[in-house]
């Protein structure tokens, strides 16, 4: 490109535009990177933990199995360094708004998880982990205009309104069921499907919509 | 009677500067220089002239050893821009 090359005003107005239109499609090309690495961390050790669940190892300890969830902020925040976008001082104002968001969704888990240690109120943790991922989501979308990410966060929450749901559903039958068998079946069948909500939650709202924005940014540009 | 146009806007590598700025919260020099296609002398010097008209701000650092530049439109950059633009259109519409 040159300094002082003459120009007539379609040339100017094109110019602007393509540079508009290239800057805006490269900060966006790895948005997707996060949604990727929390999807497939949270997808991951939701099974895990499923799979220790319907296996029932006798080595592993049920106290143990709560520390496995403790591994999606390590590995996540560990896989988030590894996969920084590095050399670069440019941002979008997109990416300080979105940015912001998550920032703020992320503070808000340190008290929302304080207060069900405090409360014991654990069943409730999964529909709340769900509701703020998916109004991040869901913000995520509407910033970047993208209905496709904006539905993936309609998805997180129609899963906590599900585990409520089932939650509820549990209560009313446990009171009616006095064979401690039965009651056993129960709580089972109440862990193994809220944990299948959840993983199928984290696909929709994380793991889908990570793919089609990876999809949308890394198209070749038009000429 | 046609509007002049901002003589230090209407020059391709400059309005590029300005046009990629005016989408991004901030750039880094490597980021102008790969959009631009500019070499870095060019861009350099083109970057030192719509700093001195108040256009944009500047400022060096260092990441480690290395000299990094990071370029943000000023609000009188934002309005030069929009008066350019407007007048581009009067060209256009006439």
């Amino acid at each position: 490109m040159e300094s002082n090359k003459p120009m007539n005003p379609t040339e100017s107005l094109e110019l602007i535009s393509r540079m508009i239109s290239s800057s805006r499609r490269k900060m966006a090309r790895n948005s997707y990177r996060p949604f990727l690495i929390w999807g497939y961390t949270t997808l991951v050790v939701t099974l895990i933990e499923l799979g220790l669940h319907v296996l029932n190892p006798p080595t592993v300890s049920s106290s143990l199995r709560l520390f496995v969830w403790w591994s999606i902020p390590v590995i996540g925040i560990l896989l988030t360094y590894i996969f920084r976008e590095r050399g670069t001082q440019t941002k979008s104002p997109l990416d300080v708004n979105i940015g912001a968001v998550w920032a703020i969704i992320s503070f808000a888990m340190i008290p929302m998880f304080t207060m069900f240690l405090i409360s014991s109120a654990f069943y409730l943790v999964l529909p709340m982990v769900l509701l703020l991922m998916g109004m991040g989501t869901m913000i995520t979308g509407v910033m970047a205009r993208l209905k496709v990410v904006s539905l993936g966060g309609f998805v997180s929450m129609v899963g906590a309104v599900l585990i409520c749901a089932l939650a509820l559903w549990f209560k009313k039958t446990m009171e009616g069921t006095a064979v401690v068998e039965a009651r056993g079946e129960l709580v089972e069948l109440f862990l193994t499907g809220q944990l299948v909500i959840f993983a199928l939650s984290f696909v929709g709202t994380m793991i889908v919509p990570g793919h089609y924005m990876k999809r949308m940014f890394n198209q070749p540009e038009e000429k | 009677m046609l509007p002049v146009l901002n003589p230090l806007l209407h020059s391709e590598l400059r309005l590029a500067i300005i046009s990629t700025l005016i989408s991004l919260e901030q750039a880094d020099f490597v980021y102008l220089r790969k959009q631009t296609g500019a070499t870095a002398g060019n861009l350099s010097v083109q970057i030192d002239k719509l700093q001195k008209a108040g256009y944009i701000a500047v400022e060096k650092s260092f990441r480690g050893k290395m000299p990094c530049t990071i370029c943000r439109i000023t609000q009188e950059g934002v309005d030069a821009f929009e008066q350019y633009v407007e007048a581009l259109k009067e060209y256009i519409v006439k």
